[in-house]
Order: C-alpha cells, then sequence, then structure tokens
C-alpha cells in the first residue's frame, strides 16, 4: 500500500483519518486523525493478526469498531498488511468498506 | 435472556447468539465450529475494549467480519455483552438497530427487575384476555412504524417478548408495553406522542 491508496482513501466521504500497518506491525504511513491513533491501529492489528483470513477460527477480514464518540475505526486485513480508518459514524460502514476494498483493488 | 436470544435470532441471516456477563455464559447457541469463533471472538474484543479504554473511549460496538459470516458484539454494561454469529446475507444496518434495541431493553429489565415483579402481580385484569389486546398490536406497528421505520416490526416484536415476559398481557398492562417500545423511540416529543395516540387506540 502506498501514499496513493491515503490520499485516495482520504477523499472518500465520512473518512477523518488512514493509517497503513506494515508486516512488522507498525504504522508506516498515515494520514489526518489516524495519525494520532497509530498506537490504537498497531494493537488492533496485533490483536488481530492471529486471527487473520485463512489463519484461524475466525478467518478475519475486517474490524469495525464503534466507540461512545462520533466515530468508527476499521481496520483491513490486506495478506500481511492492513488499512487503518477512521470515519464519521453517518457514513454506513458497508459502504465505507466497498469503496475501500475497490480503491484497493485498483492500487 | 433466552427469550431475548430467540427473538434476535428470528433476524434473517442471524444464526446464533450468546449473551455472557462476568465471564458467565447466561443464554448461547453456539454450538460446534461456532463455540470455537465465540471464543476467539470474546478474546479479540477484550482486547479492543482494553485499547479503547487506553484512549478514554468506551465500546459501543464490534464487527468482526469474517467473509462468509459476521460476528456483532454489543456491550450491555461493563463485562456484560450480547455476541452474535450472522451470515453473509445479513442486512448488518438493521440488525444494528435491533441488537440496539434489545440491549436497551435488557438494561430496562435489569434496572426495573423487582418492580416488573410487584407490578405484574397488582396489575392482573381478569377482566381482559390476549385477544382483546392483540386486536390493538397491528394499529401499534402503524404508530411505531411512524417514529422509527422499517424496523418498527422486528422492535415490537422483540417488546411484546420482553412484555409477555413480565406482565400479564392485557389491555390493562399495555402501559407497561409501551415503556419497553418507547425505549426506542428518538425523542422526548414521539415517546409522549406515542404513548398518547396508544392510549387512544384502547380508550376509543
Amino acid at each position: 500500500m502506498n501514499d496513493t491508496v491515503i490520499d485516495e482513501a482520504m477523499r472518500i466521504g465520512g473518512v477523518r483519518g488512514v493509517a497503513v500497518v506494515g508486516a512488522s506491525g507498525k504504522v508506516s504511513a498515515a494520514s489526518g486523525a489516524a495519525g494520532e491513533l497509530s498506537h490504537f491501529f498497531e494493537m488492533l492489528f496485533a490483536a488481530a493478526l492471529p486471527h487473520a483470513r485463512d489463519a484461524a477460527a475466525l478467518s478475519l477480514r475486517r474490524i469495525v469498531v464503534r466507540t461512545d464518540r462520533d466515530e468508527v475505526f476499521s481496520l483491513l486485513m490486506e495478506r500481511a498488511e492492513a488499512l487503518g480508518l477512521v470515519s464519521e459514524k453517518w457514513r454506513p460502514v458497508t459502504e465505507l468498506c466497498a469503496d475501500l476494498e475497490a480503491l484497493l483493488a485498483r492500487n | 435472556m433466552r427469550t431475548v436470544l430467540r427473538d434476535l435470532e428470528s433476524v434473517s441471516g442471524v444464526r446464533c447468539g450468546c449473551i455472557v456477563r462476568d465471564g458467565e455464559v447466561l443464554a448461547s447457541t453456539f454450538i460446534g465450529d461456532s463455540a470455537a469463533t465465540l471464543a476467539a471472538s470474546r478474546e479479540l474484543v477484550g482486547a479492543i475494549a482494553e485499547g479503547l479504554e487506553l484512549l478514554g473511549r468506551e465500546l459501543d460496538e464490534v464487527l468482526l467480519d469474517l467473509g462468509e459470516a459476521s460476528v456483532v458484539v454489543v456491550p450491555v454494561e461493563e463485562g456484560f455483552t450480547l455476541t452474535l454469529l450472522a451470515g453473509a446475507e445479513t442486512n448488518l444496518d438493521l440488525l444494528r438497530v435491533v441488537m440496539q434495541s434489545s440491549v436497551r431493553q435488557i438494561r430496562m429489565m435489569l434496572s426495573r427487575a423487582p418492580q416488573v415483579s410487584a407490578s405484574s402481580v397488582s396489575t392482573k385484569q381478569p377482566d381482559t384476555s390476549d385477544e382483546d389486546v392483540e386486536r390493538l398490536f397491528p394499529k401499534i406497528i402503524e404508530l411505531l412504524t411512524v417514529s422509527i421505520g422499517p424496523a418498527a416490526r422486528v422492535v415490537f416484536k422483540h417488546g411484546v417478548s420482553m412484555w409477555k415476559a413480565s406482565h400479564t398481557p392485557t389491555v390493562g398492562n399495555l402501559v407497561s408495553l409501551v415503556e419497553i417500545l418507547s425505549v426506542d423511540l428518538a425523542s422526548d416529543e414521539d415517546r409522549l406522542w406515542f404513548c398518547q395516540e396508544v392510549e387512544r387506540l384502547h380508550t376509543g
């Protein structure tokens, strides 16, 4: 995943921040609100990795976390990497993730 | 709690569910492979909740997308969660609305548990029957639909289950059903309107 992915993702409606978590488990690039949430996305990635696609009982593809604030944190697992997102609650996550998956497929 | 799960499982696509409080399983329909999924989900959701706590946030809901199915976890209160496993065909937006409704209803049941048993004894009215009250149900669903839209039918069904579990289903106890359903209305104005309209239905 590269800077183009981050730039394009930031232009999707409702997206406030984007972070790329590399295979090392560290955030390699971040933009917007995701910048201050790097540690959270790294923790989420570490917790999710043992359950990632075809690796375990869950075969996890995506985590969506709603909090008590107007924000949704999502983590899309992409092979050994992941894309972390901060978005607004008004945007249906199913739509948002469809947009992101299309974006990832293009890149 | 079993009634809550049974009603949630009537939502199209929902496969099984579980209610856990302080590590104790209060009700569960997870079996076989789905039990392993539940265990892994609980571990993951625990880690997520801890991470959010460090950020000063509280968990509202977690969705784990597994491709062919999703696990949705909603906290009722600290250490008390409602978990569902739903197939890919499930309307997750509708499921979220229904789960939040169930959570509010469980909270209300918990907070009112001692009073519920007292009121169910004192308000029994032998001169009315289920048939009398059930004749009003379609109209109540219509009123609820005005306020909350298409989710009204499912919310109503859950509300009636809760009501029947704690009260004798009679016209005299209709006020308790209205209280349960009102939890899902957006504003005090909506609640007042709904109460007045239901009262008008049975008083003519």
